[in-house]
């Protein structure tokens, strides 16, 4: 894809990266100054039931399995998605272990399962978890749905794991996941942005994070500045988008400069 | 100091200057950045690679371990590294193409993708389940759910065509996957586009450093 602001394509995406960047900044530097932007921040009522599920796992003694999904780092792989569900990950890796109840983490690629690996110990040292505690990350396939959906299944059928967070990078496997997650565990989070994965939510008949929400549970979870300024940028870019596709829905329904605009506004369906 | 350089500061650097780099790069066609983002491209590739070489090494250590120990299931560590074995011979014995063998690929035809393929056809009872299961919710949402699930599965199957009284769902599979769904599919797609952008945005500025933390 390249774009083509008349001739000035470099300069104009320069502009559009610092205003990003300014939208990321600022609220920065708010919460810094012990302000954060709370106003338009609403509870996910999934990540409340998440803390509740992670203290009664302890109180069982058992383990909590966490995945980020099938994506990778490298180009076309999802990394976004990806770093959102090692983001999610991390968190509530720490939350357990600073309950004592020990993680493991599945991933389907080396370089997922390396950043996992990492995570979980930065998680466990953070937590100050005992030594002993169990916070493994484990590759069960390289880049083949299929295989890891398998190796993961027979991770939820363990007697032990009875709590399964999968967030991240998730297709039609999530189905085949969130079904054996509903016979064998106790209480799942569930969350995609991909259409493959989002229509299968709603049947989980447990809580999830639909598309958006998989970028803003970290935040939520372990809220640091760099996390909650990410979330004030979020609401200002969606606010601002909504207004100029209410703006182009009107121009372009009363015809004349609408025009003009119909490509900007033009999506292909999904 | 040294190793917060080492652990932190360096990365979040070499991180960002190359990820603004392939970023406008990306949307911007500047020639002379060409070659040297190729380039990069193809390190990010290597470094894939030699994870997963450090990824078989320790495959290889924890179910050799398992079958050596005869731990509960060892069968199915001998079985995978058999498997393993059997596959990177084919692709390294002399004469071998590696992974455009023919050999090599008759084993991914006609044993890993018809596997796959058995495997994903679970997905059609994992999905009535989870309808049974949705439905057992009795909520608004669930309800709709399966309703649009089951007007959209009756309009695509083909006999339908043939029975004139099942043709208004025909009709209405198309309205809900033209209206509805498209519209809460953008939805979904616009929002997620924004938290990928805010996510890379803050991965770029070294907010969030997931590399080290």
């Amino acid at each position: 894809m390249r774009l083509n602001f008349g001739g000035a394509t470099l300069p104009a995406l320069l502009l559009l990266m610092l205003l990003v960047g300014m939208l990321l900044g600022l609220p920065l530097l708010w919460v810094r100054r012990g302000r954060p932007p709370t106003l338009l921040r609403r509870s996910l009522r999934a990540l409340d039931a998440l803390r509740a599920a992670l203290h009664h796992t302890a109180e069982m003694g058992e383990t909590l399995h966490i995945s980020p999904g099938i994506g990778t780092f490298v180009q076309g792989g999802r990394a976004a998605e990806t770093l959102a569900g090692l983001e999610v990950a991390s968190s509530v890796a720490e939350e357990a272990f600073s309950l004592g109840v020990p993680a493991i983490a599945s991933t389907n690629d080396a370089l997922v399962h390396i950043a996992a690996h990492q995570l979980l110990e930065r998680a466990k040292e953070r937590a100050g978890a005992p030594a002993e505690l169990e916070a493994r990350a484990l590759w069960l396939a390289q880049q083949e749905r299929m295989a890891y959906a398998a190796g993961a299944l027979d991770l939820l059928s363990r007697p032990d794991v009875q709590a399964n967070v999968l967030v991240g990078a998730f297709d039609e496997e999530l189905l085949l996941l969130l079904d054996a997650g509903a016979r064998e565990v106790r209480y799942q989070l569930l969350g995609a942005a991909a259409p493959a994965g989002v229509p299968f939510l709603p049947v989980s008949g447990e809580e999830f994070l639909l598309g958006e929400e998989i970028f803003v549970a970290g935040a939520y979870l372990r809220p640091r500045p760099g996390r909650l300024a990410g979330l004030a940028a979020q609401d200002v870019i969606r606010l601002v988008l909504l207004g100029l596709i209410v703006v182009g829905v009107v121009l372009v329904s009363l015809g004349g400069p609408g025009r003009l605009l119909q490509p900007l506004f033009w999506m292909p369906a999904p | 100091m040294v190793r917060r350089i080492a652990s932190v500061i360096l990365p979040w650097i070499l991180g960002s200057v190359v990820g603004f780099l392939v970023l406008i790069h990306f949307f911007v066609d500047i020639p002379e950045l060409g070659p040297v983002l190729n380039g990069l491209v193809e390190w990010a590739t290597i470094i894939a690679a030699f994870a997963v070489l450090v990824g078989l090494i320790n495959l290889v250590c924890h179910h050799g371990k398992r079958v050596l120990d005869r731990e509960p299931g060892w069968g199915y560590s001998l079985a995978l590294l058999g498997a393993m074995i059997a596959v990177l011979a084919l692709g390294f014995r002399p004469g071998s193409y590696g992974p455009g063998d023919p050999l090599v690929q008759w084993v991914f035809r006609y044993i890993l993708e018809p596997l796959a393929t058995a495997f994903f056809s679970l997905l059609a009872f994992s999905l009535a389940t989870g309808i049974v299961r949705a439905l057992r919710l009795r909520n608004l949402q669930t309800i709709l759910v399966t309703v649009a699930a089951v007007v959209v599965l009756l309009g695509q199957v083909p006999i339908t065509s043939g029975w004139a009284f099942l043709r208004p769902i025909a009709r209405i599979q198309e309205w809900v996957l033209r209206v509805p769904a498209a519209a809460g599919m953008r939805v979904i797609l616009i929002g997620a586009a924004i938290g990928a952008i805010t996510t890379g945005m803050r991965v770029l500025l070294g907010m969030e450093k997931p590399y080290s933390e």
